[in-house]
């Protein structure tokens, strides 16, 4: 079976041996440093991306296949925005670029953190982040984050049988709008019948909030350095 | 081990099952037999305390289930028709510590128990893998790791060989005599009593969520049992 986007690899490369959570408060504050930069900061963060991804042993290609439905998206916002702006189609296209380019590169980022970030290493960075907070369950807060990572998969896996199913009995021959129509349908109702089974799976195998972990996230010295890294990498986003 | 005492639970409006008795002792290995909707799956989801019942009681080592679920899971590890959406983690290593994990146990009895029950399955080379790269044998086999990883006292399992082609049939089916063999009490709902009856000590038939029959599976096989939608294995026709 094709990997699912955004699926982790196990590979052994210097992003892979960086702490979980040292990667989670990178992406936030470079995400952050990002919503305010400019053409060329965001430019330079994008190429930092690059790098990045390119050292986990991403491939572009395949990062933009992951993702062309937000590019998609995001294209659509660009052109909108370029004819409905007040200062001009150019003076638009060129804002609605700048903005989709920070969205793009927030996301090659991200997909980098996925692939690099081992999934139970992600839940229990979450719940390391949430224990200090009062009135919060941390272990069921974590455990909902693994679980949704589980799930989005199996969205996709639904989406792609209910496809070959209509496929295969010349569904295909009917408009795109009709195919667009009937096959978000069915996949709505089967995708609440995978949640409603993975919600029973989980239960059947005994969930509770006082799980421990096969696991064990360890803090570096090269940890602190990826968040100062990340911390001056945000505050030129942010000043240029 | 597990008793259900006049038993009923409605679903979507119709009675799955309606005034089960029946108790299955330790060390067993059952087969629950009967044609679709007769009330299997919904009797084994009652062991493992994801359904109660709306009448009657079932008690897993004396506990009613209604009472603490949590015990009854812990007891009896269930194994899904459909194996792949019992999957819950990203990697087989986690999913088969998802149960260890939830027992609370410390990190050196989960590594022993998912490298004990991952062999136990033939699976100790799929560790590192995801599920999604699993064929349909692999994942039942995970699935069954993920449980035996919990060492519950019984193992209740939903059509385990849906699928599977005769080498995959094979392997579940003798891990499922070793577990018994071990001590383990096996429940398992089927249509295809074949590759189980040289291993169950008895059969139970459900027909209309009632008990039909119950009985050794030389007797009930030996009268043929087509009439209640099951098919009588080659070694009895």
């Amino acid at each position: 079976m094709k990997r699912a986007g955004f699926a982790y690899r196990d590979e052994e490369t210097f992003l892979h041996t960086v702490d979980a959570r040292a990667k989670l408060v990178a992406l936030v504050a470079v995400s952050f440093g990002l919503t305010w930069a400019s053409a060329a900061a965001t430019a330079a963060v994008g190429i930092v991306a690059y790098a990045a991804a390119r050292s986990a042993g991403v491939g572009v290609r395949e990062l933009l296949r992951d993702v062309r439905l937000v590019l998609f998206i995001l294209v659509v916002g660009t052109v909108a925005r370029s004819l409905s702006d007040p200062a001009g189609i150019v003076a638009g296209a060129a804002a609605g670029a700048v903005a989709s380019g920070r969205f793009v590169v927030i996301i090659a980022l991200a997909y980098v953190v996925s692939a690099t970030t081992h999934p139970e290493d992600v839940r229990l960075a979450v719940e390391s982040f949430l224990a200090p907070v009062p009135h919060v369950e941390e272990s069921d807060w974590g455990t909902m984050f693994s679980t949704a990572a589980r799930f989005f998969p199996l969205v996709f896996e639904e989406s792609r049988r209910v496809r070959e199913a209509r496929k295969a009995r010349l569904g295909g021959e009917r408009s795109w709008y009709s195919r667009v129509r009937s096959t978000a349908f069915t996949l709505l109702i089967r995708t609440f019948r995978r949640a409603d089974t993975l919600a029973l799976a989980v239960e059947a195998r005994g969930y509770s909030s006082q799980r421990t972990s096969l696991r064990k996230l360890e803090w570096k010295r090269h940890d602190t350095g990826m968040v100062v890294a990340a911390g001056v990498v945000a505050v030129l986003a942010f000043l240029f | 081990m597990i008793r259900f005492e006049d038993v009923a639970h409605e679903r979507d409006g119709e009675r799955a099952l309606n005034g089960v008795t029946l108790g299955i002792d330790r060390g067993e290995f059952v087969l629950l037999l009967g044609r679709n909707g007769s009330g299997k799956t919904t009797l084994l989801r009652h062991m493992n305390g994801l359904l109660v019942p709306d009448e009657g009681s079932v008690l897993v080592d004396g506990v009613p289930t209604e009472e603490d679920a949590e015990n009854a899971r812990r007891c009896v590890g269930m194994v899904f028709q459909d194996a792949g959406s019992q999957i819950v983690a990203e990697t087989v290593e986690d999913d088969v510590a998802f149960g260890p994990e939830n027992l609370g146990l410390d990190r050196d009895e989960i590594r022993e128990r998912v490298d004990e029950s991952v062999a136990a399955v033939g699976a100790t080379a799929l560790l590192d893998r995801s599920p999604y790269e699993l064929s349909g044998g692999e994942l039942r086999r995970v699935a069954l790791a993920g449980v035996l990883a919990m060492r519950p006292d019984v193992l209740a399992l939903d059509e385990p060989l849906a699928d599977l082609d005769y080498e995959g049939e094979r392997a579940v089916v003798e891990r499922l005599a070793d577990a018994n063999r071990d001590g383990k009490t096996v429940v398992v709902a089927t249509h295809d009593a074949d590759p189980f009856v040289e291993h169950a000590g008895r059969a139970v038939v459900l027909e209309d969520g009632r008990v039909a029959e119950d009985g050794a599976p030389d007797e009930l096989f030996s009268r043929g049992l087509e009439g209640y939608g099951v098919r009588t294995p080659c070694s009895y026709r």
